[in-house]
């Protein structure tokens, strides 16, 4: 007898969608920021993965009903310029709800770019066992283009962090990190695992 | 009746075989639960042979790989996060996109007819996508409430207190080991900086023992010689101490005879004519013992008509003397009155003799054996003064 358990679907729209992220409070209350940082970046990649990312980012949240956390475009905007590395880092923290939501959108989307996420990083890893160039394979070459542009037009030059990621190199290297990361998510409980390890060693 | 449960995925697929105890599950139900897991098999692509094995392996399968779903998205390694890892399964990270899962064999201590399979361990590795497929598959079992249900997906993340950095330990420890290289650096610069000589405290304390050395050579209290280090104590102590000494007539010899200030030597002379001053036998004895004479008779001219001029500049101003005087005076090369001894009983009383006042003082070292001119000296009655070699 085989049977292939249901998978838990997160385009349901589920007012309840972020019960299901325990609250996990670390010492100050607000969001730590090693999770604000990896929650936009997170976000970023997703961009750079998909034209009109940050379009669609609103129109996911208003698919998980989230419009009571995020009203508008610069709601969204200022939520995620809590990163620290930001331009424009906003000094406040991020809520527990506001990074619930930011987590959820982000899982979201990235489930729905789960082919794009794989072959991308199959790819990466057969062009890296031969020893090619990455920017030798096209779609490959357009997203760590798009993420460096992306980066580099908005994070701040002047953080040490930023300014660790001066190559092509070491830009990519950080894309393809993230693109694992977001493969990572869109996996059954890969809302569940995202969340948890953004307060890996945060919590008392 | 075996229940088989499979969660399949590109990379991996997961097959639990068990039984059902019946306790729970209606007759009816058309899936009953997996209760009592008799055997478990992992099939990784790239690995020929599935990974196999009883309860203990899956429960350490399962725990070992969410815990490093866990740590490969925070970043944060903490091994034992889920509790004491049974040890069968480890999983290693190689580098970013290879990560090294490790079966090893059972302990001999349990040994069931399953268990056995597992005696082979096996060692794959996976890349990132491999991972994650391996990862999915368990969360699948962990949402699959029909399959064990004791076993579900617990996700907590780790305290600060077990944090210990992703980072490696020579980036971390970077900064500690720049800033104490750099006080070591500093330290060795200013080791190499000389250490400034204090030399002012000392004077307070040796004042006494200065002055005390000062009561037998009163050489810093004449006007010829300038104290090099004039404090107010010294300067109203060192006259009054020295005068009383220096008329009570020390015989101590005095290397350096006095200026006129204190005019040692002529109370010397007076008192004690036997043991009379050192200074000037002493300059006569050094030419016979060590030093040569100047023998050159040019040298000697020209040191005679310095001589002259000496003692000429000084007797000018003086009242003529009562009875003829004859000195015997040592001429250094450079025309200095190194010493002078009294040649007749008229000079030998005599308790003035503008001799004292030209005689060498000794502000630096001379050499011990410098060739010396003896000339003899004449002071007339009438006022002349004649100087012939001796």
């Amino acid at each position: 007898m085989i049977l292939m358990p249901s998978e838990t679907s997160l385009t349901q729209s589920n007012p309840l969608i972020l019960d299901s992220l325990p609250d996990l409070s670390p010492s100050d209350g607000g969001c730590p920021r090693r999770a604000r940082l990896q929650i936009d970046l997170m976000l970023l990649a997703i961009e750079a993965l998909y034209l009109g990312g940050a379009e669609e980012m609103l129109a996911v949240s208003k698919d998980l009903e989230l419009e009571s956390i995020i009203k508008n475009r610069v709601a969204l905007w200022l939520m995620r310029n809590t990163n620290p590395l930001r331009r424009y880092t906003q000094r406040r923290s991020l809520t527990m709800m506001e990074a619930k939501a930011l987590v959820a959108i982000a899982c979201n989307m990235a489930r729905k770019l789960t082919a794009t996420i794989r072959q991308l990083l199959l790819d990466s890893q057969q062009l890296r066992s031969r020893n090619i160039p990455l920017n030798q394979h096209l779609p490959l070459a357009e997203y760590l283009e798009r993420f460096r542009a992306h980066f580099r037009s908005r994070m701040n030059p002047k953080r040490s962090l930023v300014a660790a990621y001066d190559s092509d190199d070491k830009l990519n290297e950080l894309a393809l990190n993230l693109l694992s990361n977001l493969l990572f998510c869109t996996g059954t409980a890969g809302m569940q695992r995202f969340w948890v390890s953004l307060f890996d060693g945060e919590v008392e | 009746m075996t229940i088989r449960r499979q969660y399949s995925l590109p990379n991996c697929t997961l097959v639990l075989e068990g039984l059902s105890d019946g306790s729970s599950a209606s007759q009816l139900d058309t899936r009953p639960v997996l209760s009592i897991l008799m055997s478990a098999e992992c099939y990784v692509t790239g690995l020929g042979e599935p990974l196999s094995g009883g309860r203990e392996f899956f429960e350490s399968l399962v725990r070992v790989v969410s815990s490093y779903a866990q740590e490969f998205m925070s970043g944060v390694h903490y091994p034992d996060r889920y509790g004491p890892n049974l040890g069968m399964v480890q999983l290693h990270r190689i580098d970013g996109n290879l990560h090294r899962l490790t079966v090893l064999p059972t302990e001999t201590g349990s040994q069931t007819q399953i268990d056995q399979k597992t005696e082979l361990s096996a060692k794959v590795d996976l890349t990132t996508v491999q991972l994650f497929d391996l990862v999915e598959a368990i969360d699948q079992f962990f949402a699959d409430t029909q399959t064990l249900p004791e076993l579900s997906l617990q996700l907590t993340p780790i305290s600060k207190r077990y944090v210990k950095s992703a980072e490696p330990l020579a980036k971390r420890s970077l900064p500690a080991v720049v800033g104490v290289s750099s006080l070591a650096l500093a330290a060795m610069a200013f080791f190499l900086v000389p250490v400034p000589e204090v030399q002012r405290p000392r004077d307070p304390v040796p004042q006494p023992n200065a002055g005390g050395q000062n009561l037998g050579t009163p050489t810093p209290a004449g006007s010829g010689s300038p104290n090099p280090n004039p404090t107010p104590e010294a300067d109203g102590l060192l006259p009054r101490t020295q005068t009383p000494n220096a008329e009570s007539s020390s015989p101590t010899p005095s290397p350096a005879p006095q200026s006129d200030a204190s005019p040692l030597a002529t109370p010397q002379s007076n008192t004690s004519p036997e043991t009379t001053p050192s200074p000037v036998s002493e300059g006569l004895a050094s030419p016979e013992a060590a030093a040569v004479p100047i023998t050159d008779p040019g040298e000697i001219e020209l040191l005679k008509g310095k001589l002259s001029q000496q003692i000429d500049g000084v007797v000018k101003n003086k009242p003529p003397v009562d009875a003829e005087l004859v000195y015997r005076v040592s001429v250094a090369q450079d025309g200095a009155i190194v010493g002078y001894k009294s040649e007749n009983s008229a000079a030998v009383d005599t308790s003035e003799t503008p001799l004292s006042e030209l005689l060498y003082k000794p502000v630096g070292s001379r050499p011990p054996a410098e060739p010396l001119a003896d000339f003899r000296v004449v002071f007339a009655p009438d006022g002349n003064v004649q100087v012939t070699p001796w």
